[in-house]
């Protein structure tokens, strides 16, 4: 199990404008897992990512990760939390724009305070993965949203995170682009990467393992669309060395 | 410990990168850069230009101070600041006269002679030309306490003093504007109406800042009593029998003007005195000029922090995206501060050179006006312009740390 949060509730606000986003949460992810939380907009998807991904605080209950109490860490903890074990991808992508392809997968290394040679080994490495070999010292405006998007992809798998958090990754992409990229997040998942999928589409969201609906902050069903294989590989991501030998196969 | 913990996170290779991130912020926009850094150009440039001119003056004149000599005291009428007071500038409280200095020179055993001073400003004229210059009253003993020996013929005598006789020694400038060309001795000038024979020729002493020294002429004391109608002498230079007679020469001349005068109603000091007085007067009036340019240097703070307010808050989707990354609150702050020291120390810099070149500039405007960069103007100038970089940086570096990173990431 990466994530089990455990009667979380997340308040913005204080006195009468007090608004509850999450209510009463409850919520294991397992390792290997590929999951999809949907919902209508308001309904605390954003919310949840937001506090899965260490952005944001839940007000009470449990969140342990890895094993871990990580509910009441301070900013600094919870931005290390980030840099080691969280793979952001976002739905407008959000690259640096005065950055190349290159510089933007190396950015979570220089926080990690990874040399720099190793940085651009990997950042090489990965940006092949995702299919960008010709592009690394494109910058943004250059390249296409699903190229973005890859890179977006590169930047977050860089430090070997235990979760892959993406935020409606296909919502500013063409279908075709936008299915290439559901695709690449298959391949990750079938190498032993959890990911996780904010949607609100549902043909994207039937290709995962699981669906979570959420409403009004609650969590109104958890459906298991495929079965999990017992003793699932589980690809422990931070047992391999380098991202190389991780994406062996591919 | 902190550098401990440092060390972990591989904090020194990440220093080094935040050092990079925050010298791209700077160049990716060069003119605003250089336009917030013009602030502290001229902040440092007037800091150091403005405290040559003090220390220029400072060094000029204290060189003519010393230029009296270390055995020369200084005796002026009426209590006062060292040096300089209402009568030596020309006041009338003066009760200090040729007879006092006479007394002293007589009397005091530590003394080898005293030149008393009658100055006052008169037309001189010879034949067509005339010339508006200063009138020096003085004795025999002038030309060896102040150390100016005449070029030709022969300096006032004892004799000339006891008969009042109208002779004249002029100073070079005098000499060049009445005389271009010809040998001015045993030629009559008027001075005021009144004929003198000229018996001598200063020798150059060159200007002291715009107070040219050979634009004078000098005649008996007696006389200077007689045309300026006063007993008053502006001024006496002592001169001791030797340095290590200065501190006696002094008690005994208090001692002899006091038991005539029955009162201590004039000043007695020494050339390090005065010295003293005007470098304490020059260095309020340069540190005035310092601190003046280095409101600009302020100013110029103040316009590194409002540019960099505006650079954080453009930036604050990047800012959301490095948070979200991984960067921690100092890592940021880091980032924003450096570039607003990255400003001040370039801008520094260059202001440095700036100073050197308006310091120079300023010399070949006013020739008369000398200039001298001093170490210490430069290294105080710079380490202020850092401060002020660092100062007016916190804040908005500060504010970019502390943003969250969940409305900075949905910033348009």
């Amino acid at each position: 199990m990466v994530v089990h949060i455990e009667g979380m509730d997340k308040i913005y606000g204080r006195g009468d404008s007090k608004v509850s986003a999450l209510k009463k949460i409850n919520l294991d992810i397992y390792q290997g897992e590929i999951m999809a939380i949907m919902g209508p907009s308001g309904s605390g998807k954003s919310t949840l990512m937001n506090i899965i991904g260490f952005l944001d605080r839940p007000t009470f209950g449990i969140y342990e990760f890895d094993g871990r109490r990580v509910d009441k860490l301070n900013d600094n903890k919870l931005a290390e939390l980030r840099n080691r074990h969280i793979g952001f991808v976002f739905q407008n992508f959000n690259l640096l724009p005065r950055l190349s392809a290159l510089a933007n997968v190396e950015l979570p290394m220089i926080y990690a305070g990874v040399s720099a040679r190793k940085r651009l080994r990997v950042a090489k490495e990965l940006l092949e993965v995702v299919g960008l070999k010709e592009r690394l010292k494109h910058k943004p405006n250059e390249l296409s949203g699903g190229q973005k998007q890859r890179v977006a992809i590169a930047r977050a798998l860089v430090n070997h995170p235990s979760i892959l958090l993406a935020d409606e990754p296909t919502g500013n992409l063409d279908s075709k682009s936008g299915a290439e990229i559901i695709n690449l997040f298959d391949t990750l998942n079938s190498i032993g990467v959890t990911v996780v999928l904010v949607t609100h589409d549902r043909e994207v969201a039937m290709k995962t393992d699981r669906i979570i609906y959420l409403r009004d902050g609650k969590i109104v069903s958890d459906t298991k669309i495929r079965n999990l294989p017992e003793n699932y590989p589980g690809y422990a991501l931070k047992t391999n060395e380098t991202a190389g030998m991780r994406i062996e196969g591919l | 410990m902190l550098l401990k913990r440092m060390k972990r996170q591989g904090c020194g290779l990440k220093v080094f990168e935040i050092f990079r991130i925050a010298l791209r912020g700077l160049l990716t926009n060069k003119l605003r850069s250089l336009l917030t850094m013009l602030g502290v150009i001229i902040g440092v440039g007037s800091v150091i230009t403005l405290v040559s001119i003090g220390e220029g003056v400072r060094a000029s004149v204290s060189e003519q101070i010393q230029g009296l000599g270390s055995n020369i005291i200084l005796v002026t009428p009426g209590k006062g600041t060292v040096g300089i007071n209402s009568s030596s500038m020309g006041g009338a409280l003066s009760r200090l006269t040729y007879d006092d200095a006479l007394a002293v020179e007589r009397k005091a055993g530590t003394v080898s002679s005293v030149a008393p001073v009658i100055e006052s400003s008169a037309t001189v004229e010879y034949r067509e030309d005339r010339k508006f210059t200063l009138i020096t009253g003085t004795t025999e003993s002038y030309n060896v306490v102040r150390n100016a020996p005449v070029a030709a013929g022969g300096f006032i005598t004892r004799g000339d003093i006891r008969s009042m006789r109208a002779v004249a020694v002029v100073g070079d400038t005098v000499r060049k504007n009445l005389f271009p060309g010809a040998n001015p001795l045993g030629k009559t000038i008027k001075i005021n109406n009144k004929n003198y024979k000229v018996i001598g020729v200063m020798e150059r002493k060159g200007p002291t800042l715009t107070i040219d020294n050979d634009d004078r002429v000098f005649i008996p004391i007696t006389v200077a009593e007689q045309i300026f109608d006063t007993k008053q002498v502006n001024m006496m230079f002592v001169r001791s029998i030797n340095p290590e007679s200065v501190s006696d020469a002094v008690s005994d001349t208090k001692r002899i003007i006091s038991g005539r005068h029955g009162k201590r109603d004039f000043t007695v000091s020494e050339q390090e005195d005065i010295l003293d007085t005007f470098q304490g007067i020059m260095g309020t009036l340069t540190g005035m000029l310092g601190g003046i340019a280095g409101v600009s240097l302020v100013v110029g703070g103040i316009g590194i922090m409002n540019i960099m307010l505006v650079t954080v808050t453009e930036r604050t989707r990047e800012i959301g995206i490095r948070k979200a990354v991984g960067a921690k609150r100092r890592e940021i702050l880091a980032q924003f501060l450096l570039e607003s020291v990255f400003i001040s120390a370039l801008g520094g810099i260059i202001g440095i050179g700036a100073g050197f070149a308006g310091a120079r500039a300023l010399v070949n405007i006013i020739p008369k006006l000398p200039t001298v960069v001093s170490p210490w103007s430069v290294v105080v100038a710079f380490l202020f312009a850092l401060l002020v970089g660092l100062f007016f940086g916190i804040y908005p570096a500060r504010k970019a740390a502390g943003l969250n990173p969940i409305e900075a990431l949905r910033y348009e």
